[in-house]
């Protein structure tokens, strides 16, 4: 009997494992899907700031994906659920425990305040060229040719004109010319030229759908924790810790309901995306969710209830929609196959 | 070659639907005449290409028709097919960029130029011969032309103040020619307001002979008639690379062909390197791209015909198509991010 326990447990705690290393992969994953943002602000601090901008960078990007932390736990949980779409009754059990370690993860999430540069945008950068000697340095409209180891030279700019000083500054050229050459005559003209030396870097332009969709995100990012920090009492300790694991509670069940009903082993890539497209959408009603929670606390004079009653009721109704959207699985399983479906296939050895 | 074909069409059909939109937002919403709306739409087109192509791979290896299951196609087979599209893909992709986009440049600047002077466009009809009138320099309104090119062959420099190319002959008006002696000091300029250019020589028409000695001015002497002059790189090249200030057309296949001017003109290309350095990285993206996509396609093709999944085929063009968008500025962003620091 105790052996017999002892393996259950085990089997719940591997389960548990399984899962924190499903998060750190998929922590992995977003390191590549959000390099986006990454080579953004490097590129953006060169160009504005000094010191060790290596360094400073990806210490941004690393507060960046703590703050996408909220989003990675969602998605991470649908996908890890789906797997257990044959094993309705494990999944039951599996699903408070998951919500147990998610609620870890949303806590880690709100201690650590964090902070990081909003998304740069595409501007166009310059760069002043050289004006070598030997060469013809064409520079905007003007092109000035320097003959080897003279102060004078050509300029072409329309006409051609030889000039006899030339002073290069910081952003612009200084020519003063002496001779003009025409059609006709080799005439005397003496004039000034200013040139200016900035010359757009032709950088290639994306699309700017991703610049418009991560601005988006790093708002919501923004506005999840400022609701978070807001709704929850990170300062009494066990309320907090009980209001996170209910809400925990909801979310995975709402998202494991989800994973199970869309999941299809044939259809791996299209379940896949499905499952992403779920899991973003659900990130983005998750203030929805919170302000729902807080609305209802007004009523609520009791102050321990006041914190636990409106989370316990709302993440009751979420997890309801969960297990009905597993049961409706079955039930259309069911009716597509008619052959009821084995249920602890592969737990039950 | 059913998947091939499949691919072509679904990349094709694309290209077209984006060049239609692109086209009908220039001309209905930024009021702009056709010739410039189908230039600009054009330029438009070469951003969606990558994506097209990462696209149609992707969609037509995942989805199956019956036809696939009743006759499975090998995998070797598959994988054949898609190299097959990738060049194809590149190939067009090339030549639309490097041939048919300066071609249509040209093309739309002569248009602007003669419709100010209310101008119908004439065919230029081939005068590549050494005989030429006067009245031939009648007809450079019709041709298109770059403006400001100079550049130095061994001691000397020569400027070109209009070059117009003129099927087979080149026209130059304001010509100038600077020969410095072996001490740098200026030996003699040639002056002359035109000029033909057949072949390597150059044609000066009544050119005026500034002879310099010991760097000072001496005489000049005006000639009449024709003086013949050698140019060391073909006038073509020195046409198609006028556009470097700018450096919005210049050819890969230009920068090839005529790499003895790009190395010896003594002109700072600088523009040209990174034109050539972003043009490398888009084809580079392109076959990354597209590597990585049909890599995902095949690995994660359906093993069932649909049956009334709306919902996840829906997410999954969604999701592919933001996927595919994303990779591609990701890719950008990192090439841009190489630019700037290393480069």
């Amino acid at each position: 009997m105790v052996r017999m326990l002892g393996e259950v447990f085990l089997s719940y705690l591997t389960t548990c494992w399984k899962y924190i290393g499903s998060f750190i992969k998929t922590m992995i994953f977003f390191i590549f899907l959000f390099s986006f943002y990454l080579f953004y602000t490097l590129i953006s601090f060169r160009y504005t700031m000094s010191g060790n901008l290596f360094l400073e960078a990806f210490k941004n990007y690393v507060f960046f994906l703590l703050c996408s932390v909220p989003f990675a736990v969602i998605l991470n949980s649908s996908l890890f659920l789906s797997k257990f779409k044959d094993n309705k009754r494990y999944l039951f059990k599996i699903i408070p425990l998951i919500a147990l370690v998610n609620s870890m993860f949303f806590y880690l999430f709100l201690l650590a305040r964090v902070n990081f540069v909003p998304l740069p945008p595409f501007y166009q950068y310059y760069y002043y060229p050289d004006v070598k000697n030997g060469y013809i340095n064409s520079i905007g409209d003007y092109k000035i040719a320097l003959p080897y180891g003279r102060k004078s030279g050509i300029l072409f700019f329309g006409k051609a004109y030889f000039f006899n000083s030339i002073s290069v500054g910081e952003d612009r050229i200084y020519i003063n010319t002496y001779k003009k050459i025409e059609d006709n005559s080799l005439a005397p003209f003496n004039s000034s030229y200013t040139v200016s030396r900035k010359a757009q870097v032709l950088q290639i332009q994306d699309s700017g759908v991703t610049h418009k969709i991560f601005n988006l995100y790093i708002e919501y990012i923004l506005k999840i924790e400022r609701m978070l920090n807001a709704h929850i009492p990170l300062s009494r300790g066990a309320i907090c810790i009980i209001y996170l694991i209910l809400i925990s509670m909801g979310i995975t069940g709402l998202v494991g309901g989800a994973s199970v009903f869309f999941y299809d082993n044939q259809t791996l890539s299209l379940s896949w995306s499905t499952l992403f497209v779920i899991s973003a959408l659900l990130f983005t009603f998750l203030p929805i969710y919170l302000s729902t929670i807080s609305s209802l606390k007004i009523g609520v004079r009791n102050d321990f209830l006041r914190e636990i009653l409106p989370s316990f009721v709302v993440s009751l109704c979420a997890l309801l929609i969960g297990y009905a959207l597993i049961e409706l699985k079955y039930i259309l399983a069911m009716k597509r196959t008619s052959v009821p479906i084995k249920e602890n296939e592969r737990f039950s050895s | 070659m059913k998947k091939l074909r499949q691919f072509l069409l679904l990349f094709f059909f694309l290209c077209i639907v984006v060049l239609l939109v692109v086209l009908i937002y220039h001309i209905r919403i930024e009021r702009l005449p056709f010739h410039l709306a189908f230039y600009s739409a054009c330029k438009d087109l070469l951003y969606v290409i990558p994506v097209n192509g990462a696209i149609s791979v992707l969609w037509s290896l995942v989805f199956k028709s019956p036809i696939d299951i009743q006759f499975p196609v090998r995998d070797s087979t598959l994988n054949f097919k898609i190299v097959m599209f990738v060049f194809i893909m590149l190939f067009s992709t090339f030549m639309f960029q490097e041939w048919f986009i300066p071609k249509l440049y040209d093309f739309v600047k002569l248009t602007e130029v003669l419709k100010e002077k209310n101008l119908k466009g004439v065919r230029i009809r081939d005068d590549s011969g050494a005989d030429f009138k006067m009245s031939e320099f009648n007809r450079l309104v019709y041709m298109p032309v770059r403006r400001n090119i100079a550049f130095s062959t061994g001691n000397s420099y020569v400027y070109f103040e209009k070059m117009y190319d003129g099927n087979g002959a080149y026209y130059v008006e304001g010509f100038r020619f600077i020969a410095y002696t072996k001490g740098e000091e200026i030996d003699y300029i040639i002056s002359s307001s035109y000029a033909k250019i057949v072949g390597y020589l150059l044609y000066a028409v009544n050119p005026i002979y500034y002879q310099y000695s010991n760097g000072q001015f001496s005489t000049a002497k005006k000639i009449s008639g024709i003086k013949k002059i050698v140019l060391m790189y073909n006038p073509s090249g020195i046409y198609s690379l006028a556009d470097e200030a700018t450096g919005s057309i210049v050819s890969l296949i230009d920068v090839a062909l005529n790499s003895d001017y790009v190395l010896n003109s003594r002109v700072s290309f600088y523009r040209v390197g990174n034109v050539v350095f972003n043009r490398i990285a888009y084809y580079l993206i392109i076959i990354f791209m597209m590597i990585l996509s049909s890599a995902f396609g095949m690995a994660f093709r359906n093993r069932r015909l649909l049956q009334g999944d709306y919902i996840q085929t829906a997410a999954f063009y969604l999701l592919s198509l933001f996927m595919v968008v994303l990779y591609y500025d990701t890719l950008i962003a990192f090439l841009n991010f190489l630019y700037g620091f290393f480069i």
